[in-house]
Protein backbone atom coordinates (compact mmCIF):
# COMPACT_ATOMS: atom_id res chain seq x y z
CA UNK A 1 0.00 0.00 0.00
CA UNK A 2 2.80 2.30 0.95
CA UNK A 3 4.58 1.35 -2.32
CA UNK A 4 1.46 2.25 -4.25
CA UNK A 5 1.15 5.60 -2.48
CA UNK A 6 4.77 6.46 -3.22
CA UNK A 7 4.28 5.56 -6.87
CA UNK A 8 1.15 7.65 -7.05
CA UNK A 9 3.03 10.51 -5.48
CA UNK A 10 5.82 10.13 -8.04
CA UNK A 11 3.33 10.03 -10.89
CA UNK A 12 1.57 13.12 -9.57
CA UNK A 13 4.92 14.88 -9.24
CA UNK A 14 5.92 13.93 -12.77
CA UNK A 15 2.57 15.09 -14.11
CA UNK A 16 2.95 18.40 -12.29
CA UNK A 17 6.44 18.90 -13.73
CA UNK A 18 5.17 17.96 -17.17
CA UNK A 19 2.36 20.50 -16.85
CA UNK A 20 4.74 23.20 -15.71
CA UNK A 21 7.07 22.45 -18.63
CA UNK A 22 4.13 22.39 -21.01
CA UNK A 23 2.81 25.70 -19.75
CA UNK A 24 6.32 27.17 -19.90
CA UNK A 25 6.63 26.06 -23.49
CA UNK A 26 3.19 27.54 -24.17
CA UNK A 27 4.10 30.78 -22.50
CA UNK A 28 7.44 30.76 -24.28
CA UNK A 29 5.74 30.29 -27.61
CA UNK A 30 3.38 33.10 -26.82
CA UNK A 31 6.25 35.18 -25.59
CA UNK A 32 8.16 34.51 -28.79
CA UNK A 33 5.11 35.41 -30.84
CA UNK A 34 4.87 38.83 -29.24
CA UNK A 35 8.60 39.29 -29.27
CA UNK A 36 8.46 38.85 -33.01
CA UNK A 37 5.67 41.43 -33.19
CA UNK A 38 7.83 43.80 -31.17
CA UNK A 39 10.93 43.20 -33.25
CA UNK A 40 9.36 44.33 -36.46
CA UNK A 41 8.57 47.94 -35.77
CA UNK A 42 9.70 48.70 -32.25
CA UNK A 43 12.92 50.75 -32.25
CA UNK A 44 15.94 48.81 -31.01
CA UNK A 45 16.48 51.03 -27.99
CA UNK A 46 12.95 50.37 -26.71
CA UNK A 47 12.97 46.61 -27.10
CA UNK A 48 14.75 45.63 -23.87
CA UNK A 49 12.51 47.65 -21.58
CA UNK A 50 9.32 46.66 -23.37
CA UNK A 51 10.41 43.03 -23.42
CA UNK A 52 10.94 43.21 -19.68
CA UNK A 53 7.37 44.44 -19.20
CA UNK A 54 6.03 41.63 -21.39
CA UNK A 55 8.09 39.10 -19.43
CA UNK A 56 6.66 40.41 -16.20
CA UNK A 57 3.18 40.13 -17.67
CA UNK A 58 3.75 36.49 -18.61
CA UNK A 59 4.95 35.78 -15.10
CA UNK A 60 1.96 37.54 -13.59
CA UNK A 61 -0.43 35.70 -15.88
CA UNK A 62 -1.51 38.86 -17.64
CA UNK A 63 -2.44 38.96 -21.33
CA UNK A 64 0.58 40.26 -23.20
CA UNK A 65 -1.21 40.92 -26.46
CA UNK A 66 -2.81 44.18 -25.38
CA UNK A 67 0.54 45.37 -24.00
CA UNK A 68 2.37 44.60 -27.24
CA UNK A 69 -0.34 46.38 -29.18
CA UNK A 70 -0.17 49.42 -26.97
CA UNK A 71 3.52 49.66 -27.81
CA UNK A 72 2.84 49.25 -31.52
CA UNK A 73 0.11 51.87 -31.38
CA UNK A 74 2.54 54.38 -29.89
CA UNK A 75 5.23 53.58 -32.43
CA UNK A 76 2.81 53.83 -35.35
CA UNK A 77 1.61 57.19 -34.08
CA UNK A 78 5.25 58.27 -33.85
CA UNK A 79 5.10 58.93 -30.11
CA UNK A 80 8.50 59.35 -28.48
CA UNK A 81 10.08 56.37 -26.76
CA UNK A 82 9.47 57.50 -23.19
CA UNK A 83 5.82 58.00 -23.91
CA UNK A 84 5.48 54.55 -25.44
CA UNK A 85 7.15 52.86 -22.48
CA UNK A 86 5.15 54.91 -20.03
CA UNK A 87 1.85 53.98 -21.74
CA UNK A 88 2.71 50.26 -21.79
CA UNK A 89 3.81 50.35 -18.17
CA UNK A 90 0.61 52.16 -17.15
CA UNK A 91 -1.50 49.58 -18.96
CA UNK A 92 0.46 46.79 -17.27
CA UNK A 93 -0.31 48.29 -13.86
CA UNK A 94 -3.97 48.71 -14.72
CA UNK A 95 -4.28 45.12 -15.94
CA UNK A 96 -2.58 43.89 -12.79
CA UNK A 97 -4.77 45.97 -10.48
CA UNK A 98 -7.93 44.71 -12.14
CA UNK A 99 -6.70 41.11 -12.23
CA UNK A 100 -5.96 41.17 -8.52
CA UNK A 101 -9.42 42.53 -7.76
CA UNK A 102 -11.32 39.90 -9.75
CA UNK A 103 -11.44 36.14 -9.34
CA UNK A 104 -10.65 33.71 -12.15
CA UNK A 105 -11.18 35.99 -15.08
CA UNK A 106 -10.35 35.30 -18.71
CA UNK A 107 -7.95 37.43 -20.73
CA UNK A 108 -10.81 38.87 -22.78
CA UNK A 109 -12.76 39.73 -19.64
CA UNK A 110 -9.67 41.26 -18.09
CA UNK A 111 -9.15 43.44 -21.14
CA UNK A 112 -12.78 44.60 -21.06
CA UNK A 113 -12.72 45.15 -17.30
CA UNK A 114 -9.56 47.21 -17.69
CA UNK A 115 -11.35 49.36 -20.25
CA UNK A 116 -14.05 50.05 -17.66
CA UNK A 117 -11.40 50.68 -15.03
CA UNK A 118 -9.58 53.15 -17.28
CA UNK A 119 -12.89 54.92 -17.91
CA UNK A 120 -13.28 55.52 -14.17
CA UNK A 121 -14.92 52.44 -12.66
CA UNK A 122 -13.50 51.32 -9.33
CA UNK A 123 -12.25 47.77 -8.76
CA UNK A 124 -14.92 47.37 -6.08
CA UNK A 125 -17.59 48.09 -8.67
CA UNK A 126 -16.00 45.68 -11.12
CA UNK A 127 -16.15 43.05 -8.40
CA UNK A 128 -19.81 43.86 -7.78
CA UNK A 129 -20.55 43.19 -11.44
CA UNK A 130 -18.68 39.89 -11.32
CA UNK A 131 -20.50 38.76 -8.21
CA UNK A 132 -23.87 39.82 -9.61
CA UNK A 133 -23.45 38.03 -12.92
CA UNK A 134 -22.10 34.56 -12.26
CA UNK A 135 -21.97 31.96 -15.02
CA UNK A 136 -21.79 34.33 -17.95
CA UNK A 137 -19.10 36.05 -19.92
CA UNK A 138 -18.34 39.49 -18.55
CA UNK A 139 -16.72 40.84 -21.72
CA UNK A 140 -19.79 42.73 -22.91
CA UNK A 141 -21.05 43.80 -19.45
CA UNK A 142 -17.67 45.29 -18.60
CA UNK A 143 -17.35 46.91 -22.00
CA UNK A 144 -20.79 48.49 -21.77
CA UNK A 145 -20.06 49.56 -18.20
CA UNK A 146 -16.98 51.34 -19.51
CA UNK A 147 -19.14 52.99 -22.16
CA UNK A 148 -21.58 54.37 -19.65
CA UNK A 149 -18.93 55.64 -17.27
CA UNK A 150 -16.91 57.14 -20.09
CA UNK A 151 -20.01 59.01 -21.18
CA UNK A 152 -20.44 60.57 -17.76
CA UNK A 153 -22.99 58.28 -16.12
CA UNK A 154 -22.25 58.03 -12.36
CA UNK A 155 -20.46 54.73 -11.68
CA UNK A 156 -23.08 53.35 -9.30
CA UNK A 157 -25.89 54.12 -11.76
CA UNK A 158 -23.90 52.52 -14.57
CA UNK A 159 -23.25 49.35 -12.55
CA UNK A 160 -26.91 49.08 -11.59
CA UNK A 161 -28.03 49.57 -15.19
CA UNK A 162 -25.63 46.97 -16.59
CA UNK A 163 -26.42 44.35 -13.97
CA UNK A 164 -30.16 44.93 -14.30
CA UNK A 165 -30.10 44.65 -18.07
CA UNK A 166 -27.79 41.62 -18.05
CA UNK A 167 -30.14 39.86 -15.66
CA UNK A 168 -33.25 40.88 -17.57
CA UNK A 169 -32.04 39.42 -20.85
CA UNK A 170 -29.28 36.90 -21.14
CA UNK A 171 -28.11 37.88 -24.62
CA UNK A 172 -25.40 40.47 -25.11
CA UNK A 173 -27.59 42.21 -27.67
CA UNK A 174 -29.72 44.00 -25.10
CA UNK A 175 -26.62 45.39 -23.40
CA UNK A 176 -25.38 46.63 -26.75
CA UNK A 177 -28.76 48.23 -27.39
CA UNK A 178 -28.54 49.95 -24.01
CA UNK A 179 -25.18 51.40 -24.90
CA UNK A 180 -26.27 52.50 -28.36
CA UNK A 181 -29.43 54.11 -27.01
CA UNK A 182 -27.32 56.00 -24.49
CA UNK A 183 -25.12 57.28 -27.29
CA UNK A 184 -28.17 58.35 -29.23
CA UNK A 185 -29.73 60.16 -26.29
CA UNK A 186 -26.52 61.98 -25.44
CA UNK A 187 -26.12 63.00 -29.07
CA UNK A 188 -29.67 64.34 -28.89
CA UNK A 189 -28.56 66.60 -26.06
CA UNK A 190 -29.72 64.79 -22.92
CA UNK A 191 -27.53 64.81 -19.80
CA UNK A 192 -25.80 61.45 -19.20
CA UNK A 193 -28.00 60.29 -16.35
CA UNK A 194 -31.24 61.19 -18.11
CA UNK A 195 -29.91 59.61 -21.26
CA UNK A 196 -29.35 56.38 -19.36
CA UNK A 197 -32.80 56.37 -17.77
CA UNK A 198 -34.33 56.85 -21.18
CA UNK A 199 -32.08 54.23 -22.76
CA UNK A 200 -33.31 51.68 -20.25
CA UNK A 201 -36.83 52.08 -21.66
CA UNK A 202 -35.88 50.83 -25.09
CA UNK A 203 -38.52 48.37 -26.32
CA UNK A 204 -37.60 44.74 -26.80
CA UNK A 205 -38.90 44.96 -30.37
CA UNK A 206 -36.11 47.37 -31.18
CA UNK A 207 -33.49 45.19 -29.52
CA UNK A 208 -34.72 42.16 -31.42
CA UNK A 209 -34.70 44.14 -34.61
CA UNK A 210 -31.05 44.92 -34.05
CA UNK A 211 -30.47 41.27 -33.53
CA UNK A 212 -32.27 40.29 -36.70
CA UNK A 213 -30.63 43.06 -38.64
CA UNK A 214 -27.17 41.70 -38.11
CA UNK A 215 -27.85 38.31 -39.54
CA UNK A 216 -27.12 37.26 -43.03
CA UNK A 217 -29.84 38.67 -45.30
CA UNK B 1 -47.18 90.95 -51.32
CA UNK B 2 -45.85 94.16 -49.91
CA UNK B 3 -43.47 94.32 -46.99
CA UNK B 4 -46.13 95.58 -44.64
CA UNK B 5 -48.37 92.59 -45.22
CA UNK B 6 -45.39 90.28 -45.02
CA UNK B 7 -44.42 91.65 -41.60
CA UNK B 8 -48.00 91.44 -40.45
CA UNK B 9 -48.24 87.77 -41.39
CA UNK B 10 -44.88 87.07 -39.82
CA UNK B 11 -46.17 88.50 -36.55
CA UNK B 12 -49.43 86.58 -36.77
CA UNK B 13 -47.65 83.30 -37.40
CA UNK B 14 -44.97 83.72 -34.72
CA UNK B 15 -46.81 81.64 -32.09
CA UNK B 16 -47.31 78.87 -34.62
CA UNK B 17 -43.55 78.57 -34.98
CA UNK B 18 -43.29 77.08 -31.51
CA UNK B 19 -42.72 73.34 -31.48
CA UNK B 20 -45.72 71.46 -30.17
CA UNK B 21 -45.09 68.84 -27.51
CA UNK B 22 -45.30 65.36 -28.92
CA UNK B 23 -45.80 61.99 -27.35
CA UNK B 24 -42.66 60.95 -25.39
CA UNK B 25 -42.58 57.56 -27.07
CA UNK B 26 -42.81 58.86 -30.64
CA UNK B 27 -39.26 57.84 -31.51
CA UNK B 28 -39.69 54.39 -30.00
CA UNK B 29 -42.92 53.91 -31.94
CA UNK B 30 -41.18 54.66 -35.20
CA UNK B 31 -38.29 52.36 -34.32
CA UNK B 32 -40.73 49.62 -33.37
CA UNK B 33 -42.46 50.07 -36.72
CA UNK B 34 -39.13 49.67 -38.48
CA UNK B 35 -38.45 46.60 -36.35
CA UNK B 36 -41.69 45.03 -37.54
CA UNK B 37 -40.80 46.05 -41.06
CA UNK B 38 -37.47 44.27 -40.87
CA UNK B 39 -38.80 41.19 -39.18
CA UNK B 40 -41.29 40.69 -42.00
CA UNK B 41 -38.52 40.01 -44.46
CA UNK B 42 -35.32 41.23 -45.94
CA UNK B 43 -36.83 42.81 -49.02
CA UNK B 44 -37.36 46.24 -47.56
CA UNK B 45 -34.27 45.99 -45.47
CA UNK B 46 -32.11 45.11 -48.42
CA UNK B 47 -32.73 48.55 -49.85
CA UNK B 48 -30.94 49.96 -46.88
CA UNK B 49 -28.10 47.51 -47.17
CA UNK B 50 -27.39 48.42 -50.73
CA UNK B 51 -27.36 52.08 -49.91
CA UNK B 52 -25.38 54.93 -51.29
CA UNK B 53 -22.21 53.37 -50.02
CA UNK B 54 -22.94 50.38 -52.19
CA UNK B 55 -21.87 47.81 -49.66
CA UNK B 56 -23.28 44.84 -47.93
CA UNK B 57 -24.17 44.54 -44.30
CA UNK B 58 -21.68 42.87 -42.02
CA UNK B 59 -22.42 39.23 -41.62
CA UNK B 60 -22.87 37.50 -38.27
CA UNK B 61 -21.65 40.53 -36.53
CA UNK B 62 -22.93 43.24 -34.38
CA UNK B 63 -20.82 46.30 -34.63
CA UNK B 64 -21.41 48.57 -31.77
CA UNK B 65 -20.16 51.99 -31.18
CA UNK B 66 -18.86 51.61 -27.70
CA UNK B 67 -17.72 54.71 -25.94
CA UNK B 68 -15.39 52.90 -23.69
CA UNK B 69 -12.30 51.80 -25.28
CA UNK B 70 -11.05 48.46 -26.00
CA UNK B 71 -7.48 47.50 -26.05
CA UNK B 72 -7.36 43.94 -27.13
CA UNK B 73 -5.42 41.98 -29.60
CA UNK B 74 -6.70 39.88 -32.39
CA UNK B 75 -4.79 36.81 -33.26
CA UNK B 76 -3.06 36.07 -30.00
CA UNK B 77 -3.73 32.53 -28.89
CA UNK B 78 -4.72 33.59 -25.43
CA UNK B 79 -7.28 36.03 -26.67
CA UNK B 80 -8.92 33.79 -29.20
CA UNK B 81 -9.15 30.83 -26.94
CA UNK B 82 -10.51 32.70 -24.01
CA UNK B 83 -12.95 34.58 -26.16
CA UNK B 84 -14.41 31.41 -27.49
CA UNK B 85 -14.55 29.85 -24.07
CA UNK B 86 -16.30 32.75 -22.50
CA UNK B 87 -18.50 34.16 -25.18
CA UNK B 88 -20.12 30.88 -26.01
CA UNK B 89 -21.84 28.17 -24.14
CA UNK B 90 -20.24 24.72 -24.47
CA UNK B 91 -22.95 23.49 -26.80
CA UNK B 92 -22.52 26.25 -29.30
CA UNK B 93 -18.80 26.83 -29.36
CA UNK B 94 -18.61 25.79 -32.97
CA UNK B 95 -21.10 28.41 -34.03
CA UNK B 96 -18.71 31.23 -33.23
CA UNK B 97 -17.59 32.82 -36.47
CA UNK B 98 -15.34 35.68 -37.20
CA UNK B 99 -17.30 38.78 -38.03
CA UNK B 100 -16.99 41.34 -40.74
CA UNK B 101 -16.95 44.98 -39.77
CA UNK B 102 -17.50 47.63 -42.35
CA UNK B 103 -15.40 50.70 -41.65
CA UNK B 104 -16.65 53.86 -43.30
CA UNK B 105 -14.92 57.20 -43.53
CA UNK B 106 -16.12 60.31 -45.33
CA UNK B 107 -13.69 62.80 -46.78
CA UNK B 108 -13.90 64.48 -50.14
CA UNK B 109 -10.29 65.65 -49.96
CA UNK B 110 -8.45 62.51 -48.89
CA UNK B 111 -6.24 60.78 -51.43
CA UNK B 112 -5.67 57.67 -49.37
CA UNK B 113 -7.42 56.30 -46.27
CA UNK B 114 -6.46 53.29 -44.18
CA UNK B 115 -7.67 51.98 -40.86
CA UNK B 116 -5.20 51.00 -38.16
CA UNK B 117 -6.18 49.39 -34.92
CA UNK B 118 -5.72 46.63 -32.43
CA UNK B 119 -6.91 44.11 -35.02
CA UNK B 120 -4.00 44.79 -37.39
CA UNK B 121 -1.39 45.69 -34.78
CA UNK B 122 -1.76 49.36 -35.64
CA UNK B 123 -0.24 48.83 -39.04
CA UNK B 124 -1.04 51.89 -41.12
CA UNK B 125 -0.63 50.08 -44.43
CA UNK B 126 -2.41 46.82 -43.74
CA UNK B 127 -6.03 47.81 -44.24
CA UNK B 128 -6.74 50.35 -46.98
CA UNK B 129 -10.21 51.75 -47.52
CA UNK B 130 -11.54 52.04 -51.04
CA UNK B 131 -13.53 54.85 -52.56
CA UNK B 132 -17.23 54.07 -52.76
CA UNK B 133 -19.24 56.23 -55.14
CA UNK B 134 -18.46 59.86 -55.77
CA UNK B 135 -19.51 61.31 -52.45
CA UNK B 136 -16.10 61.11 -50.79
CA UNK B 137 -17.08 57.93 -49.01
CA UNK B 138 -14.35 55.41 -48.22
CA UNK B 139 -15.06 51.92 -46.93
CA UNK B 140 -13.41 48.62 -46.08
CA UNK B 141 -14.78 45.38 -44.73
CA UNK B 142 -12.56 43.65 -42.24
CA UNK B 143 -12.93 40.24 -40.64
CA UNK B 144 -12.61 40.58 -36.89
CA UNK B 145 -12.70 38.15 -34.05
CA UNK B 146 -15.27 38.56 -31.33
CA UNK B 147 -14.35 41.13 -28.75
CA UNK B 148 -13.35 44.71 -28.48
CA UNK B 149 -11.26 46.58 -31.00
CA UNK B 150 -9.90 50.09 -30.97
CA UNK B 151 -8.91 51.89 -34.13
CA UNK B 152 -8.36 55.13 -36.01
CA UNK B 153 -8.39 56.15 -39.64
CA UNK B 154 -5.13 57.26 -41.20
CA UNK B 155 -5.60 59.86 -43.90
CA UNK B 156 -2.93 60.27 -46.57
CA UNK B 157 -0.52 58.18 -44.53
CA UNK B 158 0.02 60.77 -41.82
CA UNK B 159 -3.11 62.18 -40.27
CA UNK B 160 -4.75 60.09 -37.51
CA UNK B 161 -8.50 60.70 -37.37
CA UNK B 162 -10.97 59.07 -34.96
CA UNK B 163 -14.16 57.66 -36.45
CA UNK B 164 -16.79 60.37 -35.98
CA UNK B 165 -19.46 57.69 -36.13
CA UNK B 166 -18.06 55.77 -33.18
CA UNK B 167 -17.49 56.69 -29.56
CA UNK B 168 -14.13 57.13 -27.96
CA UNK B 169 -11.59 55.09 -26.11
CA UNK B 170 -10.81 56.37 -22.60
CA UNK B 171 -7.06 56.44 -23.23
CA UNK B 172 -5.30 59.52 -24.55
CA UNK B 173 -1.67 58.44 -24.17
CA UNK B 174 -0.85 59.14 -27.77
CA UNK B 175 -3.06 62.12 -28.53
CA UNK B 176 -6.75 62.07 -29.41
CA UNK B 177 -8.72 59.07 -28.17
CA UNK B 178 -9.15 56.05 -30.38
CA UNK B 179 -12.53 54.89 -31.59
CA UNK B 180 -13.93 51.53 -30.59
CA UNK B 181 -16.15 48.80 -31.98
CA UNK B 182 -17.27 45.57 -30.50
CA UNK B 183 -17.96 42.29 -32.21
CA UNK B 184 -20.02 39.79 -30.31
CA UNK B 185 -20.22 36.06 -30.78
CA UNK B 186 -22.86 34.80 -33.16
CA UNK B 187 -24.54 32.67 -30.55
CA UNK B 188 -25.43 35.71 -28.52
CA UNK B 189 -27.37 37.20 -31.39
CA UNK C 1 -22.59 66.52 -32.81
CA UNK C 2 -22.50 63.84 -35.47
CA UNK C 3 -23.58 64.95 -38.91
CA UNK C 4 -26.56 63.36 -40.60
CA UNK C 5 -24.14 61.90 -43.11
CA UNK C 6 -22.26 59.99 -40.44
CA UNK C 7 -25.40 58.77 -38.76
CA UNK C 8 -26.64 57.48 -42.10
CA UNK C 9 -23.27 55.82 -42.59
CA UNK C 10 -23.77 54.05 -39.27
CA UNK C 11 -27.27 52.92 -40.24
CA UNK C 12 -26.13 51.59 -43.58
CA UNK C 13 -23.27 49.84 -41.82
CA UNK C 14 -25.84 47.87 -39.88
CA UNK C 15 -26.53 50.02 -36.84
CA UNK C 16 -30.24 50.37 -37.50
CA UNK C 17 -30.80 51.86 -34.09
CA UNK C 18 -28.81 54.95 -35.02
CA UNK C 19 -31.87 55.97 -37.04
CA UNK C 20 -33.45 57.02 -33.75
CA UNK C 21 -30.88 59.77 -33.61
CA UNK C 22 -32.10 61.15 -36.93
CA UNK C 23 -35.69 60.94 -35.73
CA UNK C 24 -34.93 62.87 -32.54
CA UNK C 25 -33.12 65.49 -34.54
CA UNK C 26 -35.68 66.13 -37.28
CA UNK C 27 -38.98 65.05 -35.84
CA UNK C 28 -39.86 68.29 -33.98
CA UNK C 29 -39.94 70.29 -37.18
CA UNK C 30 -41.87 67.60 -39.03
CA UNK C 31 -44.38 67.22 -36.23
CA UNK C 32 -44.89 70.98 -36.08
CA UNK C 33 -45.58 71.15 -39.79
CA UNK C 34 -47.99 68.21 -39.64
CA UNK C 35 -49.83 69.77 -36.69
CA UNK C 36 -50.22 73.11 -38.42
CA UNK C 37 -51.17 71.52 -41.70
CA UNK C 38 -53.59 68.89 -40.41
CA UNK C 39 -54.86 70.61 -37.28
CA UNK C 40 -55.08 67.28 -35.50
CA UNK C 41 -52.32 66.12 -33.15
CA UNK C 42 -53.08 62.41 -33.38
CA UNK C 43 -53.18 62.49 -37.14
CA UNK C 44 -49.99 64.58 -37.15
CA UNK C 45 -48.27 61.92 -35.02
CA UNK C 46 -49.34 59.22 -37.46
CA UNK C 47 -48.30 61.13 -40.55
CA UNK C 48 -44.92 62.09 -39.07
CA UNK C 49 -44.35 58.46 -38.14
CA UNK C 50 -45.29 57.38 -41.66
CA UNK C 51 -42.85 59.89 -43.14
CA UNK C 52 -39.94 58.64 -41.03
CA UNK C 53 -40.70 54.99 -41.76
CA UNK C 54 -40.86 55.76 -45.48
CA UNK C 55 -37.61 57.71 -45.26
CA UNK C 56 -35.93 54.76 -43.55
CA UNK C 57 -37.08 52.36 -46.22
CA UNK C 58 -35.82 54.67 -48.93
CA UNK C 59 -32.62 55.68 -47.16
CA UNK C 60 -30.55 54.40 -50.04
CA UNK C 61 -32.28 56.94 -52.28
CA UNK C 62 -31.25 59.89 -50.13
CA UNK C 63 -28.92 61.42 -52.67
CA UNK C 64 -27.41 63.95 -50.30
CA UNK C 65 -27.14 62.52 -46.77
CA UNK C 66 -26.07 65.91 -45.41
CA UNK C 67 -29.56 67.16 -46.24
CA UNK C 68 -31.53 64.31 -44.72
CA UNK C 69 -33.64 66.83 -42.79
CA UNK C 70 -34.85 68.56 -45.94
CA UNK C 71 -35.43 65.22 -47.60
CA UNK C 72 -37.59 63.75 -44.84
CA UNK C 73 -39.44 67.07 -44.61
CA UNK C 74 -40.26 66.84 -48.30
CA UNK C 75 -41.59 63.33 -47.74
CA UNK C 76 -43.69 64.66 -44.88
CA UNK C 77 -45.16 67.48 -46.96
CA UNK C 78 -46.27 64.91 -49.51
CA UNK C 79 -47.68 62.63 -46.82
CA UNK C 80 -49.70 65.54 -45.43
CA UNK C 81 -51.12 66.21 -48.88
CA UNK C 82 -52.10 62.55 -49.20
CA UNK C 83 -53.62 62.52 -45.72
CA UNK C 84 -55.78 65.52 -46.61
CA UNK C 85 -56.85 63.95 -49.89
CA UNK C 86 -57.92 60.86 -47.98
CA UNK C 87 -60.18 62.82 -45.71
CA UNK C 88 -63.87 62.90 -46.31
CA UNK C 89 -65.06 65.79 -48.41
CA UNK C 90 -66.35 67.76 -45.44
CA UNK C 91 -63.08 69.63 -45.27
CA UNK C 92 -63.48 70.86 -48.77
CA UNK C 93 -66.32 73.22 -48.00
CA UNK C 94 -63.74 75.42 -46.30
CA UNK C 95 -62.52 76.39 -49.74
CA UNK C 96 -63.50 79.95 -50.44
CA UNK C 97 -63.33 82.10 -53.50
CA UNK C 98 -61.32 85.22 -53.83
CA UNK C 99 -64.43 87.31 -53.10
CA UNK C 100 -63.54 86.86 -49.46
CA UNK C 101 -60.40 88.83 -49.88
CA UNK C 102 -60.37 91.83 -47.64
CA UNK C 103 -59.15 95.30 -48.32
CA UNK C 104 -55.40 94.86 -47.98
CA UNK C 105 -55.04 98.25 -46.33
CA UNK C 106 -56.65 97.16 -43.09
CA UNK C 107 -54.16 95.81 -40.55
CA UNK C 108 -55.65 92.75 -38.96
CA UNK C 109 -52.80 92.28 -36.52
CA UNK C 110 -53.75 95.52 -34.80
CA UNK C 111 -57.02 93.89 -33.84
CA UNK C 112 -55.24 91.27 -31.79
CA UNK C 113 -56.50 87.95 -33.08
CA UNK C 114 -55.64 85.05 -30.78
CA UNK C 115 -53.38 82.18 -31.78
CA UNK C 116 -56.40 79.93 -31.84
CA UNK C 117 -58.03 82.36 -34.24
CA UNK C 118 -55.06 82.16 -36.58
CA UNK C 119 -55.13 78.39 -36.47
CA UNK C 120 -58.84 78.37 -37.03
CA UNK C 121 -58.60 80.76 -39.95
CA UNK C 122 -55.73 78.74 -41.37
CA UNK C 123 -57.78 75.57 -41.14
CA UNK C 124 -60.48 77.21 -43.21
CA UNK C 125 -58.17 77.77 -46.13
CA UNK C 126 -57.87 75.29 -48.97
CA UNK C 127 -54.92 72.94 -48.35
CA UNK C 128 -52.84 74.44 -51.14
CA UNK C 129 -53.11 77.90 -49.58
CA UNK C 130 -52.57 76.57 -46.08
CA UNK C 131 -49.48 74.74 -47.25
CA UNK C 132 -48.10 77.89 -48.89
CA UNK C 133 -48.59 80.01 -45.78
CA UNK C 134 -47.15 77.43 -43.39
CA UNK C 135 -44.07 76.90 -45.53
CA UNK C 136 -43.56 80.64 -45.83
CA UNK C 137 -44.42 81.93 -42.37
CA UNK C 138 -44.04 78.96 -40.02
CA UNK C 139 -41.14 77.18 -41.69
CA UNK C 140 -39.84 80.54 -42.95
CA UNK C 141 -38.55 79.03 -46.17
CA UNK C 142 -37.37 81.05 -49.12
CA UNK C 143 -39.30 80.76 -52.36
CA UNK C 144 -36.44 78.72 -53.79
CA UNK C 145 -36.71 76.24 -50.93
CA UNK C 146 -40.49 76.14 -51.22
CA UNK C 147 -40.21 75.44 -54.92
CA UNK C 148 -37.81 72.57 -54.27
CA UNK C 149 -40.13 70.96 -51.74
CA UNK C 150 -43.44 71.49 -53.48
CA UNK C 151 -42.33 71.19 -57.09
CA UNK C 152 -44.23 74.36 -57.92
CA UNK C 153 -42.73 77.33 -59.78
CA UNK C 154 -41.60 80.35 -57.80
CA UNK C 155 -43.94 82.84 -59.47
CA UNK C 156 -46.92 80.55 -58.91
CA UNK C 157 -45.90 80.17 -55.28
CA UNK C 158 -45.63 83.91 -54.80
CA UNK C 159 -49.09 84.36 -56.23
CA UNK C 160 -50.42 81.61 -54.02
CA UNK C 161 -48.87 83.08 -50.87
CA UNK C 162 -50.26 86.48 -51.76
CA UNK C 163 -53.72 85.17 -52.25
CA UNK C 164 -53.57 82.93 -49.19
CA UNK C 165 -52.40 85.83 -47.02
CA UNK C 166 -55.30 87.98 -48.14
CA UNK C 167 -57.78 85.17 -47.54
CA UNK C 168 -56.40 84.53 -44.10
CA UNK C 169 -56.70 88.18 -43.16
CA UNK C 170 -60.28 88.16 -44.37
CA UNK C 171 -61.10 85.15 -42.21
CA UNK C 172 -59.39 86.68 -39.22
CA UNK C 173 -61.24 89.91 -39.56
CA UNK C 174 -64.52 88.06 -39.67
CA UNK C 175 -63.58 86.10 -36.59
CA UNK C 176 -62.50 89.21 -34.69
CA UNK C 177 -65.69 91.00 -35.68
CA UNK C 178 -67.81 88.07 -34.56
CA UNK C 179 -66.00 88.01 -31.24
CA UNK C 180 -66.51 91.75 -30.78
CA UNK C 181 -70.22 91.42 -31.53
CA UNK C 182 -70.41 88.52 -29.12
CA UNK C 183 -68.78 90.57 -26.38
CA UNK C 184 -71.18 93.50 -27.01
CA UNK C 185 -74.22 91.33 -26.59
CA UNK C 186 -73.03 89.92 -23.25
Amino acid sequence: MRYLSENLLKIALLLTIALVIESSIGAGALHAQHSAALDKRIPTELRPVLQAILDSAVTAGLPTASLADKALEGVSKKADGDRVVSAVRALYQQLKTVQQALDSISAAELDAATVAYRAGTTTAMLKTVQNSLPKRSLVVPYGVLGTLVQRGVPVSDAVNAVVKEAKRRKDDQSLLALSTALERNIAAGLPARTALIRAQKIPDAVIDNERGGTRRP
Amino acid sequence: MNAHNDDELNRLFAPLREFPASSPDSTDRIMAEIAVDLSEGGAKNSKVNSGWMGGRRPVFVTVLAIAAAVIVVVGGGLWQTSTQDHLTSPTTTMSVRPGVVRFVFVSADAKQVTVAGSFNHWNTDATPLERVGSEGVWAAEVSLTTGWHSYMFVVDGKQWVPDPAAPQDPGTEFGPSNSAVMVIAHNSL
Amino acid sequence: METDRFIIARILRGETIAYAQLIERHRPRCFRYACRMLGDYDEAEDVAQEAFVRAYRALSQCVNPDRFGEWVFQILVNRCRTAIERRVTQDRWFVRTDTDILDPRSDISQQMPQTDDVEYALAQLAPVYREALILKYVEQLTYDEMAEITGIGISALKMRVNRAGAMLRSRLLNIVKREENYECTQ
